[in-house]
């Protein structure tokens, strides 16, 4: 369908005042619990403090306002806590783009059911590991990090605000340098507004107290069509100039993950010497895989004696890591948690998205954005 | 019917934070828990299937030797254990838990040591004796210059490995030491000593390389017990390094400081002298069969069906960790508190809760 | 090992590339020792692993052979691994392995020339850049070994 712009605001007085942008999404998730539509939304709530997500399923609509807000400092994944533990429900989900695309895949190999899920998309300019954003609030803000309660990313900078109402700001690019800011699969990450979700939904070309909103599907256009008509939103069409400000701030980010992605998958790219000094760290303690959204299989052939040594010390990578690569790297949507996980520091996403883009350069197929399954499943003659 | 909650993993004395994922009111499985400052979202094999304890070979009802062992309400089972345990001497009375109980159970059952006037008490150290300084917390591992290790720290305790490998990487010197020929910490420092003797080993350590006081070095112990222990101690603790002895159990450095460490002649000992035994998380049974054979009753307070609670005359069913709210002390001497995340279950209680009950049902004031 | 010793694995499907040994066997067409032919049902049988494992096992160059598009016994299994080589060939190199020890080609019975062919010139680019040398933990460690104390 033709994708369709406009501005929304959650009617809910409580929802828009404490939701991030106008509320939006709340109001969303309140209108499809209140309806029945879904029987559970799953989103994050804020923990111990501003770094702290926990995903938490909502079943009651009363219970939605507790999850208002984005948070920049949780690098969470929804994909497989969707196709392991909640593909019985009906279901509302907030979703970065790496959650979409890895839902994306896991529909296209049946583990989730798309025609059970809506998934509201937000834009993403990248996640914070909370403690690296700890460290960096104390070494670049000269704050203690227990002071900050609330944190936004905009035009560039990483936004901290404190009890008393100030803000204290650093340029994104200026803590990257340093190794801090974002964690580096999602300054590599190309696809900032989720397009493979229903709505996308951000604050690039929005105003004050709105939400922007591009629908993506039939789905979510009726799901924002009746979230209107029943009272759950106000709606309005924002400005050609509104919606041109958000085209150019998607290239701008775009281009800046190209630049990355030259950085992190060529020019700074580890030699295979260094890659053996990483493999020779490996546990098999298998949390990348356990981790991964696109790695689903019940049996796995990791753990098959057929690829083990008896006297191993740390597993061969080229039938470890290389059986892995060669089952799904070609579907790696560079949610980065096997990397964020691997207790080893085994920069993993790097070689598994380097693959990735090979691959798409090779055939085209774009993990988590193509429709269809990647071409290596094929059974045609061609 | 779906939670993710944080708690601390069981499984080590690391003290990773790792979140439970609770599915009708069941442990299903864990989620990273990146926001814990110990292991960042990241956990091993053991963390990530800790959540699999509170599913397996679970005891839920009390029980009671009649012949065989059979299902009893709490006031029986405790009435029970309580005029067995006042029928005998002050003397005749043993008390041992394991390393792995909340620091709120032992303050709990020291207090009841102490009320009852019981002397014979304290928990299975693991041959690991008592010690008393100030050991380096896990961010000096990461930002030390100089770090020696003595055991497979990557392979056993992963997560504090990883300060290890964050420490390599920022320009520390690595240098590992242990007996097998090659251990995965071994091919990851710049040097690997394989030693034969730990002693042969501290005789030839080159001791200017601990004394250099322009770097923050640091000595990491693992897999050492007795007298091994006692002496690579004694060795370092005079010299400028920081130490980090490496605990068996979650819980192990928290038992340390509040209940005497017994080692395994120690447990035998202790074994011989009581004629009454209450086993608080231990399994006696599984190391020391034939000591326990004089015990004349024997009371287990366990979550989990073990060799000991086999042979007991009354069991009283507790709680795993995540079913109850306490705290462990990490090897690193951090105390972290955790709430309880799931019932547990049938008729099994929390197991300070049972602690105080049969002190009431003795007659004692805790 | 020498430069002549390197071994090379050849998976061979059953109905076209291995008929292309065995005409060549047959017409005593000679070609390398080196190579240790695995006969294969299908090309289509082959998987990334099983050529990752191959190399794992000290293979030093690997070698797959079907039949030509349009002849496989299964219809698509040989366009199915053309697939799949194709991941090989980019999934190689990130393990220092390199590209050119790793071939694949269709060859149908009758071809018995093509085969020797084919497999003189694999041997020799297998030759001419040696045996593979690999770092894993278990040939090499990189730490440095102090005698026993
Ligand atoms: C990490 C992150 C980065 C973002 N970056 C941009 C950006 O660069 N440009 C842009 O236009 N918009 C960005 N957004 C989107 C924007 O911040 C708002 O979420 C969006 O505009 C919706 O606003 P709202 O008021 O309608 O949402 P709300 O009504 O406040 O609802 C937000 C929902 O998102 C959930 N949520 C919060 N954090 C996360 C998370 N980390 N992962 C998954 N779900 C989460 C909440 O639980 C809540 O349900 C980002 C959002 C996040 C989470
Ligand atoms: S990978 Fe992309 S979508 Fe995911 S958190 Fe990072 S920037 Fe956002
Ligand atoms: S390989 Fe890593 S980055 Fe890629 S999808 Fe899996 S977990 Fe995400
Ligand atoms: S998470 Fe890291 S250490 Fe564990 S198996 Fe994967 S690569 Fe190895
Ligand atoms: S290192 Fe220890 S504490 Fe950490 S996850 Fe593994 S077993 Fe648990
Ligand atoms: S049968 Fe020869 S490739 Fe399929």
């Amino acid at each position: 369908m033709e994708p369709q712009f406009l501005l929304a605001k959650a009617k809910d007085e409580e929802l828009a005042k404490k939701g991030e942008c106008g509320g939006a999404v709340s109001a969303l998730f309140k209108y499809l619990l209140d309806q029945q539509l879904v029987d559970g939304v799953l989103t994050l709530t804020r923990g111990e403090d501003v770094y702290d997500g926990i995903p938490t399923l909502v079943e009651n609509s009363e219970e939605i306002v507790e999850t208002c807000g984005s948070l920049h400092c949780a690098p969470t994944m929804f994909g497989d806590l969707i196709s392991k533990h909640l593909n019985d429900i009906r279901l509302a989900v907030s979703v970065k783009p790496c959650d979409a695309m890895a839902i994306k895949e896991l529909e296209k190999r049946h583990q989730i059911n798309p025609d059970a899920i809506y998934k509201i998309g937000l834009n993403c300019g990248g996640t914070v590991m909370p403690i690296t954003a700890r460290k960096m609030i104390e070494m670049f803000y000269d704050v203690d990090p227990a002071e900050v309660v609330a944190e936004e990313i905009d035009k560039g900078k990483f936004i901290i605000e404190l009890a008393d109402g100030t803000h204290k700001s650093v340029e994104i690019d200026e803590l990257e340098e340093k190794g801090f800011g974002r964690r580096n699969n999602c300054q590599r990450c190309e696809l900032k507004i989720p397009r493979n979700a229903d709505l996308a939904c951000g604050n690039w070309g929005a105003e004050p107290g709105w939400t922007f909103i591009e629908v993506v599907t039939e789905k979510g256009k009726t799901l924002v069509e009746n979230a209107r008509k029943n009272g759950y939103i106000d709606v309005k069409t924002p400005s050609e100039k509104a919606i041109a400000i958000r085209e150019k701030i998607e290239n701008v980010m775009i281009k800046l993950a190209r630049k990355f992605q030259d950085k992190y998958l060529e020019e700074d790219y580890p030699a295979p010497e260094n890659w053996d000094e990483y493999w020779n760290r490996c546990i098999k303690c298998y949390a990348c895989r356990d981790v991964c959204p696109i790695c689903f299989c019940k049996e796995c052939d990791l753990e098959k004696d057929f690829y083990t040594d008896e006297d191993e010390i740390a597993p061969d990578p080229l039938t470890f890591q290389g059986v892995r690569l060669s089952h799904m790297c070609f579907s790696c949507v560079n949610c980065g948690q096997c990397e964020d996980v691997c207790p080893m520091e085994i920069p993993l996403a790097r070689i598994f998205h380097r693959m990735q883009k090979k691959y798409r350069d090779d055939t085209g197929f774009i993990a988590g954005v193509s429709e269809e399954l990647p071409p290596l499943y094929s059974p045609e003659k061609e | 019917m779906l939670k993710v909650a944080h708690t601390i993993c069981p499984s080590c004395s690391v003290g990773c934070g790792v979140n439970l994922i609770i599915k009708d009111q069941k442990a299903v499985g864990t989620y990273p828990y990146k926001r814990h400052p110990i292991n960042q979202g990241k956990n091993c094999k053991k963390g990530r299937d800790s959540y699999q304890i509170l599913n397996e070979n679970r005891l839920k009802d009390p029980l009671l030797r009649k012949g065989g062992l059979e299902q009893v309400n709490w006031e029986y089972a405790l009435e029970t254990a309580a005029s067995q345990l006042k029928s005998y001497e002050n003397r005749e009375i043993g008390i041992i838990a394991s390393g792995d109980c909340t620091n709120e159970e032992y303050e709990t059952l020291k207090k009841f040591a102490t009320t009852l006037g019981v002397e014979n008490i304290g928990y299975n150290a693991k041959n690991i004796p008592t010690f008393n300084f100030k050991t380096a917390p896990l961010d000096d591992v990461e930002n030390s210059d100089f770090i020696l290790i003595i055991g497979d720290i990557l392979k056993e305790n992963p997560l504090l490995g990883r300060r290890v490998i964050l420490a390599k990487e920022g320009g520390a010197e690595i240098i590992a030491a242990d007996y097998p020929e090659k251990t995965l910490t071994g091919i990851n420092s710049d040097e690997y000593i394989q030693i034969e003797s730990t002693s042969s080993f501290l005789d030839n350590i080159n001791r200017n390389v601990l004394e250099n006081p322009q770097q923050l070095s640091t000595v990491i112990i693992s897999g050492l017990s007795g007298e091994e222990f006692e002496n690579s101690l004694k060795f370092f603790q005079d010299s400028h390094v920081k130490l980090l002895p490496v605990m068996e159990e979650c819980n192990s450095r928290g038992a340390m400081n509040l209940l005497p460490a017994l080692s395994e002649d120690e447990l035998k000992d202790l074994l011989e002298k009581v004629k009454i035994l209450y086993v608080v998380g231990d399994d006696p049974a599984s190391y020391m069969e034939e000591s326990l054979k004089n015990i004349e009753f024997l009371i287990t307070q366990n979550f989990l069906v073990n060799e000991t609670v086999l042979m007991s005359d009354v069991v009283l069913p507790g709680s795993c960790w995540a079913e109850k709210t306490g705290s462990f002390t990490n090897t690193a001497g951090e105390t972290q508190n955790f709430e309880k995340i799931v019932e547990p279950p049938g008729n099994a209680i929390d197991d300070v809760t049972i602690i105080r009950e049969l002190a009431e049902k003795m007659g004692l004031e805790l | 090992m020498s430069e002549e010793d390197v071994k090379i694995v050849g998976f061979c499907c059953n109905w076209c590339c291995y008929g292309g040994a065995d005409t060549a066997g047959t017409a005593r067409m000679q070609y390398p020792p080196n190579v240790r032919i695995l006969r294969v049902m299908c090309s289509g049988r082959i998987n990334p692993s099983m050529v990752l494992k191959a190399f794992k096992e000290g293979a030093d160059g690997v070698f797959v052979g079907g039949c030509h598009m349009g002849d496989c016994h299964y219809d698509a299994g040989n366009y199915k691994w053309n697939r799949r080589a194709k991941l090989v060939e980019e999934l190689l190199p990130e393990f220092g392995i390199e590209r050119e020890r790793f071939r694949f080609e269709w060859i149908s019975a009758s071809e018995g020339e093509k085969f020797q062919e084919t497999m003189k010139e694999f041997a020799d680019t297998i030759k001419s850049i040696g045996p593979l040398k690999r770092s894993t933990p278990q040939i090499s460690t990189q730490a440095k070994f102090t005698a026993k104390i």
